[in-house]
């Protein structure tokens, strides 16, 4: 007596699904396909990685140099500076450029940090339980109870300026985060009859961690990591803003409009182009990781 | 009848397991403890199929996952081929660990959705570090064909199949490692009916192929009927009737057994006209409050006053019957 | 006396007319009820069984117009209530019948109370809805409700929330919630799958005195063979999305003729009679039910299967008294 699979009967159904030979992955890539908004987003994204990503080959100029005859040019006047210059003739096009590797090299790296410290930590407390838990939950308490933006200027204040500290300390204020995610989930999939099994199966907490916790606890976190770039990209904007980001001549996005503030009415687009790149930035992330998770999410479609 | 090669092979002791309820941190009131199993001792046979019945609250899931040390004894003893196994570390149980299996109830549940049905039913080598993958591989094609299934569904993943195949998909995984024994809680129970009898049938045939030996747990008294050889039933933690599977069907002692075969509708109007009305009162004791003596006095249609002071022992009231009640 | 034939003059209670409803999914149709017609009449129980997949609960919920809107649908059929089709009514006079003159009951009491409010008020508001009562005739009316169903301290209980019963209880209160506007049909949908033994005995039981009593109609959805002999007049057997054989219970379990049904009987186990060594299982797998063909649905598991069978889909024919089947095999 051999069964396959459905196979005996209703033939075109179960072909169809037989070829669409399944995992969450591919049923999550096909669903994102359809998703028209989402691919969009990621194109739209895409293309902006790619622009910040070439900029030292496709800019027309270096980042800091000067043009003095040529200060305050406004866009589409002068063909060699396609969107204008600022007040020490720099090409307002490079600079945006250039602008756009710092603001995702902090969103992406800062977001990797907050992931790297927040996921053991959650992953660890949601599988002990016990005291573990219990002082990794106090500590997300403390950390929830103050602002954000305050944590991070704290850490820069300790860390001092520069690049690299930014984006330390961007991400590491926000480990709070997916370390509550990836907890729950944890304390979700640890019940579930399949993770019994295993353990009645004689499974380390180790081969339970790696072949079973991880794998299904990732999916939430991966939207949460594409939704959080866009706040990590607006932190270190704010604070360029404000003076306490990064150093000139660095381009960010949040420091051209921190020194162009005060011009703003005359020379409205240098304070415009880096306030739409940082607006259009965001929204694509986050559209993007709209996508993802409606993607992700195991709809009842049948 | 069963292969009585030798003895005992799962030997349980006053087995207790016992789960504390917090009380509210508010008001402090709400605090006690859950007598999931309380003091249960029965033995398992090679090669024999012993039925477990209960309803809710019985504590025989309980007592199935306790056997594994899933779920870890407040007081008693598992004996397992003549080895204690409540006081052995986690690291000392793995390779007893490699001779009992379990069969869960929920058959899509217990198989983890991110995986395909090849790393599912290899994963008990795995764990225990046995074999290459290509050996592996060999053996999964094996097993697969055993459960009726054939070998091209080992790359597919458990929502593309049905609940009898996934079914077949846990038994499967839990022969990898060449088990002697199995315990299965309600495998058949989310299974329609006519899938039921399919299982059933390849559970007895594997019996009998492997020489393995059962416990199996489940609510439903006539697919356990058609299993065992004998037959346990609880009620409220306890153990209250242990028989042959003729005896206790043919013969019951125990006023709780004989009202849950009085309950149980069977398929044949001529007969469920001449019944009449075969109910039982009342609500399932609760395992956080038990009734004082004999739990279920309360709904006993025989009981007398001294029910209710008197915990009755198991005793053997006819050669190979046991029954805990005092007035049987 | 549960099986005495029930008095089958007068028109029928409810009158299905080759009802049809679809499912429109991404990999094709379902044809979760497919043609099914089937009589009812007052005083009658009806016992509709079959296993998962069957159509037996969509068959229920399109009675109900309750079927799930995108993406079902009701592509077909009528369903003649007391001689008018509900298909045809407008959603806010089905509105006026759900609950009032048929009444469902679910298979989980749990998710069919609202945990936020007590269950007296819950019943009140139905009775609230269909009969305009008073603030005392309707608490009377819900204490009585609760009172017939036979849950003690009835007054108390009404007080009480949804989390505070236990399973049987609970189930009793959704059974006193149908009933409370005296409904002349009562759908049941496997109202015992999620209870002990013991519980559904006394549910069971409930249901029946409750017919026997009041005289409405019942269609008692199940795939448990036993309990349909305890309680049901009539049974109708369902096999993806087909009526396959219907009969009354005695007819059904002395002579089933259709190879379905003849499959369902071998394999259940009893905890009665003779035990055979081994369960006769139907063999194969239930279809899947997404684009069938026009064939008997049960042919690639049917051991009397013949060349016919694969190419037409077999329709009720008359094989005894009040007995009919879908089948071209003379069993």
């Amino acid at each position: 007596m051999t069964v396959g699979s459905r196979a005996s009967f209703g033939r075109l159904g179960a072909q169809r699904r037989a070829q669409r030979r399944s995992s969450m992955w591919l049923d999550a890539f096909r669903r994102l396909r359809k998703n028209k908004l989402a691919l969009a987003a990621t194109g739209l994204t895409l293309g902006l990685v790619l622009v910040a990503v070439l900029a030292p080959i496709i800019a027309p100029y270096p980042y800091d140099q000067p043009h003095f005859g040529s200060s305050w040019v406004f866009p589409f006047r002068d063909s060699r500076f396609i969107l204008g210059t600022d007040s020490l003739g720099r090409d307002m096009l490079s600079r945006l450029m250039y602008g756009g590797q710092v603001s995702l090299l902090v969103g992406v790296g800062a977001e990797l940090i907050s992931l790297v410290v927040g996921v053991p930590l959650g992953a660890l407390a949601g599988l002990r339980g016990g005291t573990t838990d219990y002082v990794i939950c106090r500590l997300i308490d403390i950390f929830s109870a103050l602002p954000y933006i305050v944590v991070v200027i704290l850490m820069l204040a300790l860390l001092g300026p520069g690049l690299g500290n930014i984006f330390i300390a961007i991400g590491l204020a926000a480990w709070v985060g997916p370390c509550r995610l990836i907890r729950g989930q944890v304390l979700s999939v640890k019940e579930t009859p399949y993770v019994r099994a295993a353990i009645s199966m004689g499974a380390s907490q180790r081969q339970l961690i790696l072949r079973h916790l991880i794998p299904n606890s990732i999916s939430p976190v991966i939207v949460a990591a594409a939704l959080g770039i866009p706040t990590k990209i607006f932190a270190e904007a704010g604070l360029s803003f404000l003076g306490l980001g990064v150093r000139p001549p660095t381009p960010s996005w949040g420091l051209m409009l921190g020194e162009s503030f005060q011009f703003a009415r005359g020379y409205y687009y240098m304070v415009l182009f880096p306030a739409v790149l940082v607006a259009l930035t965001m929204l694509g992330f986050t559209l993007m990781g709209d996508g993802l998770r409606d993607s992700l999410d195991p709809r009842m479609e049948d | 009848m069963a292969d009585m090669s030798s003895g005992t092979l799962v030997a349980v002791r006053d087995l207790q397991v016992h789960f504390r309820v917090r009380p509210s941190l508010l008001t402090g009131r709400g605090g006690g403890w859950i007598r999931a199993v309380d003091g249960v001792s029965l033995d398992i046979k090679r090669g024999e199929t012993l039925g477990l019945v209960g309803e809710s609250g019985s504590g025989k899931s309980t007592l199935g996952l306790a056997i594994l040390q899933l779920h870890r004894a407040t007081a008693g003893s598992v004996e397992f081929d003549g080895r204690e196994l409540t006081r052995l570390r986690d690291d000392e149980l793995r390779p007893i660990r490699r001779k009992m299996q379990m069969i869960f109830q929920n058959p899509i549940g217990s198989l983890d959705p991110r995986m395909t049905v090849q790393d599912i039913v290899e994963e008990p080598m795995v764990i225990l570090g046995v074999g290459t993958p290509r050996t592996r591989r060999e053996r999964v094609n094996e097993l697969l064909s055993r459960v009726a299934l054939e070998p091209y569904l080992a790359a597919r993943y458990p929502h593309e199949f049905s609940g009898g195949q996934c079914q077949r998909i846990g038994i499967a995984r839990a022969l990898a490692v060449h088990p002697e024994f199995l315990i299965l809680d309600e495998p058949v129970s989310a299974l329609d009916v006519s899938i039921q009898a399919q299982i059933i049938n390849l559970l007895e045939d594997l019996r009998k192929e492997f020489k393995l030996s059962y416990l199996f747990i489940a609510h439903n008294l006539a697919v356990v009927r058609h299993i065992s050889h004998r037959v346990a039933v609880m009620y409220a933690g306890k153990l209250v009737e242990v028989a042959t599977r003729d005896e206790l069907y043919g013969a019951p002692l125990h006023p709780y057994t004989r009202a849950l075969l009085a309950a149980v509708p069977i398929p044949d109007p001529e007969v469920e006209e001449r019944r009449g009305r075969a109910e039982l009162h009342g609500e399932i004791a609760s395992p956080l409050a038990p009734p004082t003596g004999c739990r279920f006095h309360p709904r006993c249609p025989i009981a007398v006053p001294e029910c209710a002071s008197v915990v009755p022992p198991l005793e053997e009231k006819v050669p190979g019957h046991w029954a805990a009640c005092i007035r049987v | 006396m549960a099986h005495a034939l029930r008095d089958r003059r007068g028109p029928p209670l409810l009158d299905l007319i080759d009802l049809k409803t679809y499912f429109f999914t991404r990999d094709g149709v379902v044809r979760a009820v497919d043609g099914v017609s089937f009589q009812m009449h007052h005083g009658e129980t009806l016992g509709i069984v079959g296993e998962s997949g069957s159509g037996k609960t969509m068959t229920a919920l399109s009675i109900m117009r309750l079927v799930p809107a995108p993406p079902g649908r009701i592509v077909g059929g009528r369903i003649m209530f007391q001689g008018n089709d509900l298909l045809q009514l407008r959603e806010a006079q089905m509105c006026h019948v759900r609950g009032r003159d048929i009444a469902l009951v679910f298979q989980d009491p749990m998710t069919a109370f609202d945990p936020l409010y007590r269950i007296g008020e819950q019943i009140e508001e139905a009775i609230e809805w269909h009969l305009r009562l008073d603030r005392k005739a309707r608490r009377a009316r819900c204490i009585a409700a609760l009172e017939r169903v036979g849950i003690p301290a009835a007054p108390e209980r009404a007080r009480a929330y949804p989390h505070e019963f236990s399973g049987g209880m609970i189930q009793r209160a959704m059974i006193a919630m149908a009933l409370a506007c005296e409904p002349k049909l009562l759908i049941a949908d496997e109202p015992t799958t999620a209870l002990d033994v013991t519980m559904e005995a006394q549910i069971v039981d409930l249901l029946r005195d409750l017919q026997r009593d009041t005289g409405m109609g019942l269609i008692y959805v199940t795939h448990n063979m036993g309990v349909v002999a305890r309680i049901a007049h009539r049974v109708a057997v369902m096999y993806a999305g087909t009526l396959v054989e219907t009969a009354p219970t005695k007819t059904l379990f002395g002579t089933p003729k259709h190879p379905y049904t003849l499959g369902l009987m071998r394999s259940v186990p009893r905890v009665d009679g003779d035990l055979s060594e081994r369960l006769q299982a139907i063999e194969g797998l239930p279809p899947d039910l997404i684009d069938m063909p026009d064939a008997c649905p049960f042919a690639p598991r049917c051991p009397f299967v013949m060349a016919r069978c694969w190419d037409e889909r077999p329709q009720l024919r008359m094989v005894g008294e009040d007995h009919h089947i879908a089948c071209f095999a003379d069993v």
